[in-house]
């Protein structure tokens, strides 16, 4: 990290800088002048413990797969390159996600690594999100019924079948199918992972916005090349199982 | 301007890690522990189980914020959104006692831990005119913590100019952390009492007190994660002294004891509170 010289930056704040680089990135910073090198190294071991056990925290299933000189590149690399606009600590994890994302420090083996700590990152946003509304017991097919996915659900597709990866069962086979994951919290606050196919994924997926019932047949028969009341005997009762999981809300549409 | 909710007595810090182990303790719990202080960080926009938890403290107790992520001695514009945020938290849950740091937590984007504000008079300036910008949005006064530090970069003025100068230009309150006085008296050779003397009491809205590691024979770092040692409590006691009674909070935050060890340090800041029971029994720092 360069401050530009251009920018008239007041000289507690290009210390300040000075301060952060040596934090971000030791190897390439120098220690801010005047600092005792022990007293700030003990900056740089605070800040990269701080971020590096949050992480280990929030990714329980992909840290066991990779040793303790590895994880800490990782942590090293994020902090150097990596610009966390939130302010919220809930948020590192997806941030991690994203940097790991972009890094070429990929493993060869272990390709579904960013998977893996996405669906690590959504178990536990979706564990702290927000309550959805109070479903209101409403006709599933009533004109004025939407269906409409809980704020508290993801739904995810991935290459690797990453909710069941582990380090004792991991063959380095790729699947010919994606894997599609319904990730949420149940009634009882828990989070759950479900495996789901493209085409209940697909009719959650138009639920993303309140839909009705009937809107939402004539959009799958469609797609799916099924006639509506086929359709509408195979859904019903799926729809009616996401209902008690509170997967799937019933809301008021104001006409 | 909203309600001043009155906060008085021992408090502790409330953190997601501690609710299980709270919840088999209630009623000592509820004896010992008269306020509760969270950061709005982790708390702001939570459902679920922990959601719910919370709410049922902040409808039982007084709750006080101590933010993390403000960034107050930080090089880019505070976060407007993120202040508003914070004040719809505090009016849903009726709280009027909101600080953070007096450092910088950020430079181009967030780093989540604290570093120390440069010491000079430009620092003074800008530090207080953003302070004076939170206090808009939040429609009250603030309190700022001098936080503990291991390297003091750029100083041009004393630890407590600073600290002093901050608070009267920027017309804000101040969050007294005695183990900080003491890690940094140590970290910086001065005398604690000195510094703490030499603070505007009458502007605090309550007091810090944790426990720290000792790093070296000149170093201590604030870990919150181990009990208050002795010269600590001496240093509140002296506070309570010269300047009467102060609500007092235990923050902790790694490393926790059993609820019966951690009720126990919040019930020797009681105790020592009730060795001054006349004066200021009750505190009320008023918000303009």
């Amino acid at each position: 990290m360069v401050v530009d010289s251009r920018t008239s930056v007041p000289k507690y704040q290009d210390i300040q800088q000075q301060f952060a680089n040596y934090i971000r990135d030791p190897a390439s910073n120098m220690v801010p002048s005047g600092v005792e090198k022990r007293r700030m190294d003990i900056y740089k071991r605070l800040f990269f413990n701080n971020i590096s056990s949050f992480c280990t925290k929030s990714f329980k299933s992909f840290r066991p797969f990779v040793d303790d000189e590895h994880w800490n590149e990782f942590i090293r690399e994020f902090l150097q390159v990596y610009t966390c606009t939130s302010p919220y600590f809930k948020d590192i994890p997806l941030a991690f996600v994203e940097y790991l994302s972009h890094t070429n420090k990929i493993a060869d083996e272990h390709p579904f690594m960013v998977e893996m700590c996405h669906l690590d990152a959504i178990k536990m946003q979706l564990r702290l999100a927000p309550d959805p509304p109070h479903c209101d017991g409403l006709g599933l097919s009533d004109k004025q019924t939407g269906l409409w996915l809980s704020p508290t659900v993801r739904l995810l597709s991935y290459e690797w079948p990453v909710h069941k990866i582990t380090p004792s069962n991991w063959d380095g086979m790729k699947p010919k199918r994606p894997t599609w994951l319904i990730a949420f919290r149940d009634r009882h606050d828990r989070v759950e992972v479900l495996t789901t196919n493209a085409h209940t994924f697909r009719m959650l997926e138009l639920m993303d916005d309140p839909i009705t019932f009937r809107v939402l047949t004539r959009q799958l028969s469609r797609e799916f090349e099924v006639s509506r009341p086929v359709l509408q005997n195979q859904i019903i009762p799926t729809i009616q199982a996401f209902q008690k999981k509170n997967v799937v809300l019933t809301v008021s549409i104001e006409r | 301007m909203p309600q001043q909710q009155a906060i008085h007595g021992a408090g502790l810090g409330l953190r997601r890690g501690l609710f299980r182990a709270l919840r088999e303790h209630t009623e000592l719990v509820s004896q010992s522990v008269d306020f509760w202080e969270v950061a709005p960080e982790n708390w702001i926009g939570v459902g679920g189980r922990f959601g719910r938890e919370f709410r049922q403290y902040s409808e039982q107790y007084p709750i006080v914020c101590h933010g993390l992520s403000l960034s107050i001695g930080g090089p880019t514009p505070l976060d407007i959104e993120f202040l508003k945020a914070v004040r719809k938290f505090l009016d849903e849950h009726n709280i009027s006692l909101y600080s953070d740091h007096l450092s910088a937590c950020s430079d181009h984007g967030h780093l989540y831990d604290l570093m120390p504000i440069p010491f000079t008079e430009e620092a003074v300036r800008h530090v207080a005119s953003r302070i004076r910008t939170v206090q808009e949005v939040l429609d009250r006064k603030i309190a700022v913590e001098h936080v503990s530090y291991y390297a003091a970069p750029g100083q041009e003025l004393t630890e407590s100019e600073f600290i002093n100068a901050v608070i009267e230009e920027a017309d804000c309150n101040l969050l007294l952390d005695v183990n900080n006085a003491y890690v940094n008296g140590i970290n910086f050779n001065y005398d604690p009492v000195a510094f703490v003397d030499s603070l505007p009491i009458s502007q605090v809205t309550y007091i810090h007190i944790a426990g720290h590691y000792e790093e070296a024979i000149d170093l201590r770092i604030d870990t919150h994660a181990a009990p208050v040692v002795d010269p600590v409590w001496n240093l509140l006691e002296h506070v309570y002294r010269k300047h009467g009674l102060i609500p007092t909070l235990l923050e902790r935050d790694f490393n926790f004891p059993s609820v019966p060890e951690l009720i126990n340090e919040v019930s020797k800041v009681r105790q020592y509170q009730q060795q001054f029971p006349t004066v200021r029994a009750e505190r009320r720092v008023s918000g303009c």
